[in-house]
Parts: structure tokens; sequence; C-alpha cells
């Protein structure tokens, strides 16, 4: 890294300098402080930029991969888009699970009333030969069977075996349209496709690879996930929620749960407006940031590497908290107590003032907060 | 000590000296220990409540242990078999389709989450516990955190092996995607390295690059994962999407 | 020990089944004695301590790895215990244990007010009618031997709280077993 020819070229002056100033009247240990501290913000503004290089790299690359995707798709558009509609209605058992999967195209699925799933869906398929755009038509099968109470909808290349390959300039997708009884529980996965669920009471499962997963009303999610797309949940409960993405942002409000784990390589988690007991969130370059209530002997555990940890919370809050970080800087709008690395003072200035680690308890305690990071910053605020 | 005093150390002090003969846990300190035996030997209303908590104390050790009926186990083993996904532990189908001379490394890999997961190895003087405390945990010395993090980069060297040669089977914007991850934690793993280098008793050093390696570790199993599920499927499975 | 542990659970993860047999094999009876004193009753127990284990299974595949596996499965089976029984007092109509509401006086006597032989019925009784929460660490403590700071973690408190909620117990358990109150 660029910085560690500085921070010894740093460190050396201060070996030097320290003595002399002290005849000034500051202490060794003020001095060093300064320049450490100087030296410290030098190694996080680089490891910062150096992440948030990275960080950015993975949305970036995403989009290149895009826009690449696009003109691909455009040069296919030269050919007419063929669709064929498909309509089925099945009965769901009154414990029984929907499954769907698709590979490329949108999922929407909406709970209602009824004992029914319903599924309507756009199959499309685009070549510059229109046969042969009508043929891979025919080839995109959509797949309904039952089992014991379960339905399971599948889409299926025949074509090609099992999945689709881009090339020959053309493009398949199915999209979804899907009514459910309220009460279903439902399982989706997707390659390519967002995927989007409203109004299901039962036990919710969805994954998409670079399509996103936006769920809203929902009782009982489980786990969703996605790659390279973003995971939103408003308004919905949960026992126990498990949601990530690698670099999508994991964003959720006005959720209850029991237990909450957010996950993610560079994206952001957000929780706003939730009640949990416990809530872990953990990310490498992506911010994290929670802004919500407390539960009155609650663990809560938010991490990141390179990101920043903000913890908000609100009105009259009671926890206690122990805030971690390497290089970071901690900023409090609660009082607390700063609690130094009394190993490295020890060494004198060879010692780094590292760990830095904020101590403290508002209120009656009860809750336990502990924030983590490498070289991001954390900040605890009052709403 | 009055009563209030007592009180507050009632429950240590039965714990402490269940019935005579026994010998005392050490909970209290000597000179406390003397304040609540000369305070019970003087207030018979302390005394009293002392000895019904040390009757409840000593016929609550007697309860026998209890076992569960066969039956328990049949009845799960019938409901696991009808969950509908099992355990999904991974993307489209989970590690059923590890490729077969994958196998070895993933399992290797799956074991060291759990390794660098918790920061304190087996074969450290810990006193025999249930509950064994994580976070909290005092740094690992030198030694053991190398064999931890060498056993990691073993992994992930295995792992960025099959990557790299079944890379192709993914599409471009996923395999992008994946790549500038690993480049992201790569970057964590790096700066935690040489914050480490400089600083060897940093807990936080420590644990940030256990994380990063961890992460690292599992990204790449979600890769191999993804490519495993992009294979073309065998003839019999037809082209589900799952197994 | 962990060794073991590790083995086992990847192998879960696996989706082999014999190894989550193995699991149950190895913890069920530890959990069964604590899920049933925090049930109440064989029956319940049974039920209770298979979700429990249904619940594990389904989350294997998002254990951390940052406890071990007999912690992770403790922790699972207290919070599932404490929902049941919380959800389930919620819903009672007749108040059954009337030393809920602490208006229960402390039988204040200069004399041993619990019989010195008291029969394991009474005493199991006993506790399955203490409040859920301090029934919980009761057990815990008193019944399956841990410490204070590991009950603390096991059930998201303090030590102070865990202290506290064992000498609640042990205060009510007196006056049910002094025969003072019904």
């Amino acid at each position: 890294m660029r910085a560690m020819p500085r921070l010894c070229a740093a460190l050396v002056t201060l070996a030097i300098a320290a003595p002399a100033s002290a005849q000034d009247g500051q202490s060794i240990a003020d001095i060093i402080n300064e320049a450490l501290r100087e030296v410290r913000v030098e190694f996080a503004a680089a490891a910062a930029q150096v992440n948030r290089q990275a960080g950015q790299a993975g949305r970036a690359a995403a989009q290149a991969a895009r826009e690449q995707e696009r003109r691909r798709r455009d040069e296919a558009r030269r050919g007419p888009e063929v669709t064929e509609a498909f309509s089925k209605t099945v009965r769901l058992g009154r414990d029984g699970t929907l499954t769907l999967e698709n590979v490329s195209g949108n999922i929407d699925v909406n709970g209602g009333s009824g004992s029914d799933v319903r599924i309507d869906a756009i199959k499309r398929a685009r070549h510059p030969d229109a046969d042969e755009a009508r043929a891979i038509l025919r080839d995109l099968v959509i797949n309904v069977s039952e089992r014991g109470g379960d339905v399971d909808v599948r889409t299926e290349y025949q074509r090609f075996g099992a999945r689709r390959r881009n090339r020959d300039g053309y493009s398949a997708s199915v999209d979804y349209t899907v009514s459910v009884p309220r009460d279903a529980s439902v399982m989706l996965k997707s390659i390519s496709g967002p995927v989007k669920v409203t109004n299901v009471n039962g036990e919710l499962r969805a994954e998409s690879i670079s399509g996103g997963v936006v769920i809203s009303a929902a009782r009982k999610i489980r786990t969703l996930k996605s790659i390279s797309g973003d995971v939103q949940v408003t308004d919905s409960q949960s026992d126990d929620l498990t949601a990530g993405s690698t670099s999508g942002n994991v964003i959720l409000r006005n959720v209850k749960t029991r237990i909450v784990e957010l996950q993610s390589i560079s994206g952001d988690l957000r929780l706003t407006d939730v009640d949990a007991d416990h809530a872990e969130m953990r990310t490498v370059s992506g911010n994290v940031e929670y802004t919500g209530r407390l539960s009155r002997n609650g663990r809560y555990e938010f991490q990141s590497h390179s990101g920043n940890v903000r913890f908000i919370p609100v009105s009259s809050p009671n926890f206690s908290i122990e805030a971690t970080t390497f290089s970071g800087d901690v900023r409090s709008d609660f009082p607390l107590t700063l609690q130094g690395d009394s190993q490295s003072f020890g060494r004198g200035f060879a010692g780094r003032r590292q760990n830095r680690s904020v101590r403290g308890t508002v209120g009656s305690g009860g809750a336990m907060i502990t924030m983590q990071s490498f070289s991001g910053n954390i900040v605890i605020a009052k709403q | 000590m009055t009563c209030q005093e007592y009180d507050a150390y009632i429950d240590d002090y039965v714990d402490e000296v269940p019935s005579k003969g026994i010998p005392s846990k050490g909970i209290l300190s000597d000179a406390l220990r003397a304040q609540c035996e000369a305070h019970v030997s003087t207030c018979t209303h302390c005394r009293a409540l002392t000895t019904d908590l040390r009757t409840i104390r000593m016929a609550t050790r007697s309860l026998e242990p209890q076992v569960p009926s066969p039956q328990v186990w049949y009845r799960i083993a019938a409901a696991i078999e009808a969950e509908p996904h099992g355990i999904v532990s991974a993307w489209f189908g989970g590690w059923q389709q590890a490729l077969a001379g994958a196998v070895a490394v993933v399992l290797i890999v799956s074991s060291l989450s759990w390794v660098g997961g918790h920061l304190a190895p087996a074969g450290r003087n810990r006193p025999a516990s249930p509950i064994s405390d994580a976070s909290g945990a005092p740094p690992m010395d030198a030694a053991e955190f190398t064999l931890v993090e060498q056993q990691y980069t073993t992994a992930i060297a295995g792992l960025e092996d099959i990557t790299k040669k079944e890379r192709a089977t993914l599409d471009a914007d996923t395999a992008q995607v994946l790549q500038a991850n690993l480049t992201v934690i790569d970057s964590a793993i790096g700066e935690s390295r040489a914050a480490l280098n400089q600083e060897p008793e940093s807990t936080v050093a420590q644990e940030s690059l256990v994380e990063a390696l961890r992460n690292k570790v599992v990204l790449l199993q979600d890769t191999v994962a993804l490519i495993n599920a992009m294979q073309p499927a065998d003839a019999d499975t037809n082209t589900g999407l799952n197994q | 020990m962990r060794a073991v542990d590790l083995e086992l659970v990847q192998r879960c993860q696996h989706g082999d089944a014999a190894a989550f047999e193995e699991v149950y094999r190895a913890h069920a009876g530890r959990l069964y004695s604590l899920v049933f004193r925090m049930a109440g009753s064989a029956y319940d127990a049974e039920d209770l301590l298979q979700e429990i284990f249904l619940h594990a299974y389904r989350k294997m595949a998002s254990f951390r790895g940052d406890s071990s596996l007999g912690t992770w499965l403790y922790r699972l089976a207290v919070n599932h215990c404490l929902d049941v029984l919380r959800g389930r007092q919620a819903k009672m109509t007749r108040v059954t244990d009337s030393l809920d509401d602490d208006g229960a006086a402390e039988p204040a006597s200069a004399m041993p007010v619990v019989p010195t032989a008291i029969s394991r019925l009474d005493l199991e009784r006993a506790i399955a009618r203490l409040p859920a929460g301090c029934r919980a660490a009761f057990v815990l403590h008193d019944v399956e031997g841990f410490e204070h700071n590991e009950i603390a973690k096991l059930l998201g408190v303090s030590e102070g709280t865990s202290k506290s909620q064992v000498h609640k117990a042990r205060m009510k358990l007196r006056a049910m077993l002094s025969g003072v109150t019904p």
C-alpha cells in the first residue's frame, strides 16, 4: 500500500521529535497522540480510497456488463419479439408451498383469497429469423406439477438441455404473474430477472442472481438472497429473517421480527424502523446503518471492514455498547468512555494507538450493542 | 450485616454451602462468607429462609434427568423427509451437486468458517464450559493464528483453482460481479494482514483478518455452487434448475 | 469435541440425514431436560423438542460457527421455549399462577416453612408454575448447572438479571412449597 512508506517515515520522525518537544511542556503522550492521529488519518484515508474504488468496482463492473448485455440485446432486437401467453390455475393444499424457478424474466407473486394458484405467464423470444424465434418459443416450456398439496412451476429450455446460452443472437425469457392463497408458502428462484412478492403470509424464500428481490407485506420471511441485485423489504414480519446480497444493497424498512441477519460484501445494509430482538449486520466494504427501537434485552451486532457503521437508536433508548475500530474514527452523541489500548501505550512511541474502543451504558442499559469496523468510521447518533 | 445486605448474598451463600459436609464452591470471599455465617447465626428470619432455600436447592439437585421417548426422533425424521427444500446452503440445489473433484476441497473449506469464526480453537486451556465466549476472548497467539490463516489460504487456493478452470460456465455479468467482490475482500485481507504485522496483539486486526478470509471462502463457495448450477444438467434430471 | 461438532454440521449442511440423527443423539437428552421443565408436561415437551430440532435443521445452513454446536442448540431451545410459553401465558384466560403478580406475600417466618422432604412431584409441579422468564433462569442454573455468565448469554440478559431471576424463582418456589398458598 502506498501509505506504508509514509507511515514509516512519519514514525521515524516521531521518534526523533518526541523527546525534544517534551521540553515545551507538552507531555510525550500528547505529542504521540497528535502525531499518531495524523498517521492514522492518513492510513484510514488511503485504505478507504482503495476500498471505495474496489467497492465501486463491483457496481461499475455490473453496470458495464449490463450495458454490454443491452447492446447485445439490441442486436438481437433486430429480430422481432414473439410472445405467447400461458395461463393455468392449480389448487394448492392448505399448508402447501408454491415453488417457482425461472431463468430469465420477471417474477411477480401476490397473495390473495381462495385456495388456488393462478399462473399467468408471457413467454418471450427474439431472433432475427421469425420462424427461429417461434421455434425457440415452442422449446420454452412452462412445467407445472403438483405433488402432495405443493405446486411446482419451472421454466425449461428443452432445446439446450439445461441453461440458456446467450449466443446465437437470440433471447428467451418468461415473465410470470402469479396469485397465490394468502397463507401459502412460497419459494422463488431466478437467475436474471427481478423477483417481487406482496401479501404472502406463509414461509417466504426468494433468490435471484442478478435481479433484485422486492418484498412487501409478507408475514414469515425466511431467506432472501441476490448476488448483484438489491434486496428490499417493507412493511413485513418474520420470526427469523436472513437477507443477503453480494454486491447489492439490503434494505429493510418497517419490519418486525425476532431475529434478522443481513449480509453483503460490497453492498450497503440498512435497517430502518425495525423491531428486532436480535439483529446482525455484516459487510466488507458496504455501509451499515441501523435506525430503530431496541428490545429490552436485545442483542445488536453491526460490522463492516471499510464501510461506515451508523447506529441511531430512537426514543429514549437504553443500551450498553462496545464499539471498536482499528483505524477509523468513533463519534457518539451519547456520553461514552473512550478506552485506550493500554498495551500500546506501555510500549512507548512504537505502539500505535490502534484498537480504538468506546464503551458505555446509556439509560438503564439492557440492550447490548456491538459495533466493529476496521477502517470505517463508527457513528452513534441521536435521532 | 443487615437483613437487607444479607439478602443480596443469600443465593451465593446457599449455592456455596448447600449443606454440611459438602465443600464450599468459593463464590464468596472469605470475609463475606464469615459475615453471612455471623448474620445467619443471629437472625432467625434469615436463618429460616436460608434453610428453606437450601432444602429447595438439594431437592432440585436430586431431580432426575428426563429422557425423550424414541418416537420423537422418528417424528423428526419424517418431518425432515417432508421438508420441501431441505437445507439450502448455497444456490440452486446446494452442495449435493458439488463437482466430483471439488467435494474434498469443499469439505475442507466448509470446516474453516468454524475454526476461524471461533477465535479460540480447541487445544487452548479453557475451563470446560458448554458456553464458550467468542467475543471478548483474548487474541490468539501467533502460532495458533498462523495455523488458522494457513488453513484458510489453502482452502481458498483450492477453490480458486476450481473457479478459474470453470469460470467460463458463468455468464459475463455474474462472473464480473463475483470477481469485483473478490477484489474487495482481497484488499480487506491485505489491510488486515498489514495491520496485524504492525500490531500482532490487536484483537480487532485479528478478527478483521479472519472475517475477511471467511468472507472470501463463502464467496468462493457461492461461486462454485453457481458454476455447478450452470452446468448442463444430467440427462435424467432434465432441465431442472434445482437438482 | 469441537472437531466432532464441525464434521457433523458440515455433513448436515450437505444434506446428510444420518448426520443430523447423530446431532440429535448427541444433544437431545440434555436439551430435553431443559425443555421438559420449561414445558411443564412430557406431552408438550416432546412436541417442543421436535419443533426445536426441526428449526435447527432448517437453520443449519446459516449457522456461523461463532459458538459451539451445543451452545447454539441450547440458545435455539431456550428461545423457542420462551416464545411458546409467553405466547401461551398471554392467551391464558384463567390466571392459574397467582404468584405472577408480585402481590403474593413472602411467608415471613422465624421457622423454615418448606418441609425437609419435598416430593419430586411437588417440586416438578411447582417449577411448572413458575413464570416463563424466571423459570428459564432457574432451570438453567439450579437444574442444569450453568453459571450466571453463561445464562446471561443464553437468555440475552445481564448477569445481574440472571441472578435476580434465579432468586425470584427460588422465592416463589418456597412460597408454593410451603403449603401457605394453594
